[in-house]
């Protein structure tokens, strides 16, 4: 039998915003649980985030904006993710997003937001559910 | 009130929490503390009077009987408008006060019509400053030579000292008669917040730059708020808190000495901002030996002579990271005690969050309310009427040597990696506070420690609480004044700035004065900014997890 | 274990006078100070700062000491909230008993571990729901309970042979009937009293000084009642508190935090000294004698109030009536935040006051407390308002750390100076009530009411004149502030009381309620222990305010001196 390829996650900090600490634990807590995370860093844009999700082959990835951009960036990574023929790719997101707006971006194929005070359990039980499904 | 059967239901809660008697240092807490764990405090020596060295006990000698701290709360939103109005409105209220937030492209030194910019103009609750006018208008009918205004910008410190300069002086005002506080602390920000552009030296001159230049022009300015609550927000714990900031406060002293400064004419300038959390002796325990420690070190090692050079004077926020969005009222009371001990540790001023920060924007009401806090602390509790009040206590003196002992450990080893500026190129800092903020999430997680609603007490089926909505038309409004403003100015002279700008910036000669003469001719915060990226380039960092 | 070590040594100790003398001489005169006088609510003036000179004639072993030991200032227990936290009781009674059963249910769900039972008016003073004195009230301000009916509903589904139960029946008129419902249902559920953990107020001065209304028993009557019910609890309900000594209430009512400790040390002096007149040893019932405090504004006062009184009540029975079991020796305390602390303008506001108020009561050592909700300046809380109230004690108990070693602010040169002034002026006062020949007697002359009554109206005047600032009050004012928060509506009562007691009344047996009344007046006649009577009684479904006719037939009635 084949070993099982470890799910591969791109962790991406889109916008001005340099809150970082939030992404770091999650990346540290993905990667406890046996995940292979690729952190961008700072600063990147929406292309530069999907450049970086089809050179490396990820499973999923997870945006983290606390600035309030959230109406702009999520919808422009939706898009470009179509564009590129994407749009199978898990895309979760966490920080400062208010229920009315999760709601709208999950409408939008947004699989979850996690906000401030999420268990990390929760979010690997969600990568983990929706990923080994398939 | 029945003391001999103790419930089933309590004994379960202890046990099922395996937390040992730790702070968030994790220093380990004895049962009782009593004399013996103070032999060694030599009371002349290690507390002093207050107002007198070592200051343990306070920097000024009367303290709070003398003058409240400043209660100093946030008032930035959006538009300068708006944020004048919200400005006003609170110093109506009896803020004495005000800290102005900036929106993110703002932060990152570009202007509103940056294409990186979608989405973020007026975001975070922070105002959107581009050029001379939003200062113009943000300031509008506030008396500038009354009101003590914190300006809570770091990398683009110089260039918004520039348009409050400039601004003051248009409505006849010297710079001179300026108070307040410009953050302007780029250690940290490569350290944690991370909000930067150049690389750390040439950020590093550009803070000793305007540290000079309000030394010579702005007696009552601060030209620094040296910040520890961004390190503390970004993971790092108290006692980290405590020694980064002192070191990295070291490290402006040095600098700014090696740029040719005596140590008397700015360190009386310098000022430092730290975090109350959830722990309130530690939090108590943090400021008197950072008192002690700064005091010390200026006066023994950097040779200040003036004793206003000793003093570690401090602005204080309660913790936003200890607030839960799960039932948001909760965060009064963490507020509220985090507030009290804020000031049982002497700070200069204060700011106190609202309770729905962990979901939005404070609303005017939950604003109000954190307003009220300091208010009820200050004309009701009665803790203010004595200085130090827990000055003797045998827990708290010996936190506070165990806190000034720890720092000093660190110290050592940052001096081992060649000072703060190698060991931020080292990863050092960004390690040590991702290490900390990992283990914190691990022990809520595992109940270790416990937030109240959030892993324990939660309940299903919350009702959201009312939020603040961000205009969704601002940025296209904003982009749009931009150019309006833009349009007016004089095309050539404006060039001729920016080239002036690269100029100085090749050599080593002095921008502020530069920048106050800029901004008067219209240029906008990203052409400046814009202009120092074209010769000291771009820092990235190593992503570190 | 008298050592001589001071908490410094005498050199240093002259050192830091001279110090001190020439820092407030030369350095401190050349700063201004906001106020002219910095004083704590019950007026002892503050220094500008406390040295280890303030404590100079302290001894570390004499005067501290360690949690658990004489004299027990820094705690009662070893291991303090080490070992176990403070109970989290928080109040409820409201309306019908079938409504308050419901609240109980829901605290006891998120978390609070021990159920607090606050009683309607015409229950506290001993009428019956229905009574024409009475019946504007029913159900306002706490739970209403008629008899021993009321009290089944009351409790149904509450394991009390495990959660402890603090009933504050405030005047022993009430008491004694609703104790006395309390146990009936007990034994009538097969609960052995033995099981039954709790605390009922029972405080004569809340009958005839706090609650200041007509015709009330005299004192001594009232006083007898207490002492009655206490002599009970201590023959047969050996692990209940008869008796909780309503500092907390006198305070409401407008004394200083000097006289609040000072009038319940004085209260308990006086009923030990009736039990032991009347033949029980000190060891039996001291240690089952609690107090009950109000955690007010000055945070320090408050802390200090606490320690002090532990110092006093430890030298009262050490050296007074010569008890020998630590924990007569160890005065044992509940603390409710104060009410008349809060403001019903701005009412959230209150949550920030009543955090810190907790917070005192816990660096005090306090071994429960009450945190009131915020709208309590305007209504019974609302289910939102008292759960806010309880998660400020978890907040307090797990996430502040202050719990983590014991009384943390032991040795503070401000703290213990305070503690020791303040017990100096309660000692002072104490022995002033003694020179007037005991509580009692002091309450009968309206001394008790006439110190009280002065305080209250210079608390009073200090708000007004903005001497005392309060926030939201008399300053920092919001004109025409619309209230921001959802009032509670009391359940309908009185309907529900009166068709119950209307179908008890034509089911019980009349002859046994004849004899059960009888039975009262012979023994008030003998001067027998009431409470032994009274608990075969409500067993009979007499009604509390049966009870109260008869006690009242006999004892008269007595007018408070109004000031």
């Amino acid at each position: 039998m084949q070993e099982k390829r470890k799910i591969r996650i791109l962790l991406a900090k889109p916008g001005l915003d340099g809150h970082d600490r939030g992404i770091k634990v999650v990346a540290r807590a993905l990667r406890d649980a046996g995940m292979e995370v690729i952190y961008s860093g700072l600063h990147q844009t929406p292309e530069q985030i999907v450049n970086t999700a089809l050179q490396e082959g990820v499973d999923g990835i997870g945006l983290s904006i606390l600035s309030g951009a959230h109406n702009t960036i999520f919808p422009k990574m939706m898009a470009l993710l179509k564009e590129k023929g994407l749009s199978d790719l898990l895309v979760f997101g966490g920080g400062t997003i208010p229920p009315k707006d999760r709601e709208r971006l999950k409408t939008m194929g947004v699989g979850e937001i996690f906000t401030s005070g999420t268990d990390t359990r929760d979010i690997v039980n969600y990568i983990k559910g929706v990923l080994e499904k398939v | 009130m029945a003391f001999g059967k103790r419930s089933k239901r309590q004994d379960l809660d202890l046990q099922s929490s395996p937390m040992a008697f730790k702070n968030l240092s994790g220093f380990v807490i004895d049962p009782v503390y009593g004399t013996e764990n103070i032999a060694q405090l030599d009371v002349e020596r290690d507390l002093g009077g207050p107002g007198e060295f070592p200051f343990t006990r306070g920097i000024h000698k009367t303290m709070y009987r003398g003058r409240l701290w400043t209660i100093r709360q946030l008032g930035s939103l959006g538009s300068s408008g708006e944020a004048n109005m919200r400005i006003r409105n609170l110093l109506a209220m009896g803020a004495t006060g005000v800290s102005i937030c900036l929106d993110m492209p703002t932060i990152m030194g570009r202007d509103s019509d940056d294409p990186l910019c979608e989405g973020e103009v007026g975001s975070s609750g922070g105002v959107a400053i581009d050029s001379i006018a939003d200062v113009r208008q943000l300031m509008d009918g506030i008396d500038l030579d009354q009101v003590s205004i914190n300006w809570v910008c770091n990398a683009q410190s110089c260039v918004i000292l520039a348009f409050f300069v400039a601004v003051a002086e248009e409505r006849g005002i010297s710079a001179d008669k300026l108070a307040g506080t410009l953050q302007n602390d780029i250690l940290k920000e490569y350290q944690a917040q991370k909000s930067y552009y150049f690389p750390p030296r040439s950020s590093m001159r550009l803070t000793v730059d305007t540290i000079k230049y309000c030394c010579r022009h702005m007696p009552r300015f601060n030209p620094i708020s040296i910040s520890g609550y961004h390190l503390a927000s970004a993971g790092a714990n108290p006692i980290q808190e405590l020694a980064f900031t002192l070191a990295n406060g070291f490290t402006y002293v040095e600098e700014t000495i090696k740029a040719g400064v005596d140590v008397d004419q700015f360190a009386p300038r310098l000022s430092f901002f730290f975090k109350v959390h959830n722990d309130f002796f530690e939090n108590i325990a943090k400021f008197r030996a950072a008192r002690r420690i700064w005091a010390r070190a200026m006066k023994e090692k950097y040779r200040a002579k003036d004793d206003r050079s000793w003093l570690f004077r401090v602005h204080t926020q309660t913790a936003g990271s200890s607030l839960t969005a799960q039932q948001p009222e909760n965060n009064i009371i963490r507020t509220t005690l985090q507030a009290l001990s804020a000031v049982l540790a002497g700070t200069q001023s204060l700011h106190t969050n609202a309770f729905d920060e962990a979901h939005s924007i404070p609303s005017a009401r939950s604003e109000k309310l954190a307003l009220r806090t300091q208010q009820i602390i200050a004309h009701e509790s009665g803790v203010i009427h004595t200085v130090d009040p827990l000055g003797g206590s045998y827990y708290l003196e010996s936190l506070t040597n165990k806190m000034e002992e720890e720092s000093y450990r660190y110290f050592e080893k940052i001096e081992q990696l060649g000072g703060v500026l190698k060991g931020i190129e080292k990863g050092f800092f960004q390690r040590e506070i991702a290490d900390s903020a990992y283990q914190y999430q691990k022990d809520i997680e595992n109940k270790r420690r416990i937030i109240v609603g959030l892993n324990e007490y939660r309940e299903d089926g919350e009702e959201p609480i009312e939020m603040r909505e961000t205009d969704p038309t601002f940025e296209t409004r904003k982009i749009a004044e931009l150019k309006a403003f833009k349009s007016q100015r004089n095309q050539q002279r404006v060039s001729a700035r920016i080239e002036q700008i690269r100029e100085v910036a090749r050599g080593d000669g002095d921008f502020m004065p530069l920048f106050i003469e800029a901004v008067k001719d219209g240029l906008t915060l990203g052409e400046i900014i814009g202009a120092m990226r074209d010769v000291f380039g771009e820092y990235r960092e190593e992503a570190i997890f | 274990m008298k050592s001589k070590k001071g908490l410094f040594n005498p050199d240093s100790i002259q050192e830091i006078r001279n110090e001190t003398k020439r820092w407030e001489k030369e350095v401190y005169p050349r700063e201004k100070e906001r106020l002219e006088v910095f004083e704590t609510l019950s007026g002892i003036p503050i220094e500008a700062i406390y040295t280890p000179e303030d404590t100079a004639k302290m001894d570390y072993l004499r005067d501290l000491g360690f949690p658990g030991e004489e004299p027990f200032i820094r705690g009662v227990h070893p291991t303090m909230y080490r070992g176990r936290t403070w109970t989290q009781r928080q109040l409820a009674g409201y309306g019908p008993p079938e409504e308050t059963n419901k609240r109980y249910k829901f605290l006891l769900k998120q978390g609070a571990n021990g159920i607090n039972g606050v009683f309607d008016y015409p229950t506290l003073r001993g009428y019956d729901s229905t009574d024409p004195e009475a019946y504007a009230d029913a159900g306002r301000g706490g739970v209403a309970i008629d008899t021993i009916e009321d009290m089944r509903i009351l409790l149904d589904g509450i394991p009390i042979d495990q959660v402890s139960s603090s009933m504050v029946t405030c005047q022993p008129i009430g008491n004694i009937s609703v104790q006395s419902m309390y146990f009936a249902n007990a034994e009538a559920h097969s609960i052995p009293f033995n099981k039954l953990t709790g605390t009922s107020q029972n405080d004569f001065l809340m009958e005839t000084v706090v609650a200041i209304a007509p015709e009330v028993l005299p004192p001594k009557a009232s006083f007898k009642l207490s002492c009655d019910a206490i002599e009970y609890c201590t023959k047969y309900v050996p692990r209940w508190n008869p008796v909780s000594f309503a500092g907390y209430n006198y305070r409401e009512a407008g004394c200083t935090a000097i006289q609040e400790v000072a009038f319940v040390i004085a209260n308990a002096i006086a009923c030990s000294e009736e039990l032991i007149r009347r033949g029980l040893d000190v060891d039996r019932f001291a240690s089952r004698l609690s107090f009950f405090f109000s955690g007010h504004n000055d945070f320090f006062e408050e802390i200090a109030k606490y320690r002090a009184a532990r110092r006093t009540w430890y030298r009262v029975m050490r050296e007074r009536f010569g008890a020998k079991d630590p924990r007569s020796l160890a005065l044992r305390f509940h603390v409710q935040t104060a009410g008349v602390a809060l403001t019903a303008q701005q009412p959230l506001n209150n949550i920030a006051r009543a955090a810190y108020h907790a917070l005192s009561a816990v660096l005090g050592g306090a071994q429960s407390v009450h945190i009131d909700a915020y709208d309590e300046a305007l209504c019974t809380p609302t289910e939102l308002s008292s759960l806010t109230a309880l998660r400020t004690q978890q907040v307090l108990q797990l996430e502040t750390r202050v719990t983590h070693t014991i009384d943390p602010l032991g040795g503070s040169y401000f703290v213990e100076s305070l503690t020791n002034q303040l017990e100096e002026k309660i000692v002072a006062l104490l022995n002033e009530i003694e020179g007037m020949g005991g509580i009692v007697r002091a309450v009968e002359k309206g001394w008790i009411h006439k110190a009280i009554s002065s305080e209250a109206y210079e608390y009073q005047k200090a708000i007004e004149s903005g001497e005392m600032p309060i926030v939201g009050v008399n300053c920092y004012r919001i004109e025409d502030e619309k209230l921001p928060i959802e009032l509670f509506q009391v359940p309908e009562t009185l309907e529900i009381q009166r068709a119950k007691l209307e179908r008890i009344k034509k089911e019980r047996s009349s002859t046994n309620v004849q004899k059960a009344s009888d039975a009262i007046l012979r023994c008030c006649e003998k001067d027998g222990n009431l409470m032994e009577v009274v608990v075969e009684g409500v067993k009979a479904y007499v009604t509390e305010g049966e009870v109260t006719k008869v006690l009242k037939r006999y004892y008269g009635i007595w007018n408070p001196p109004l000031f």
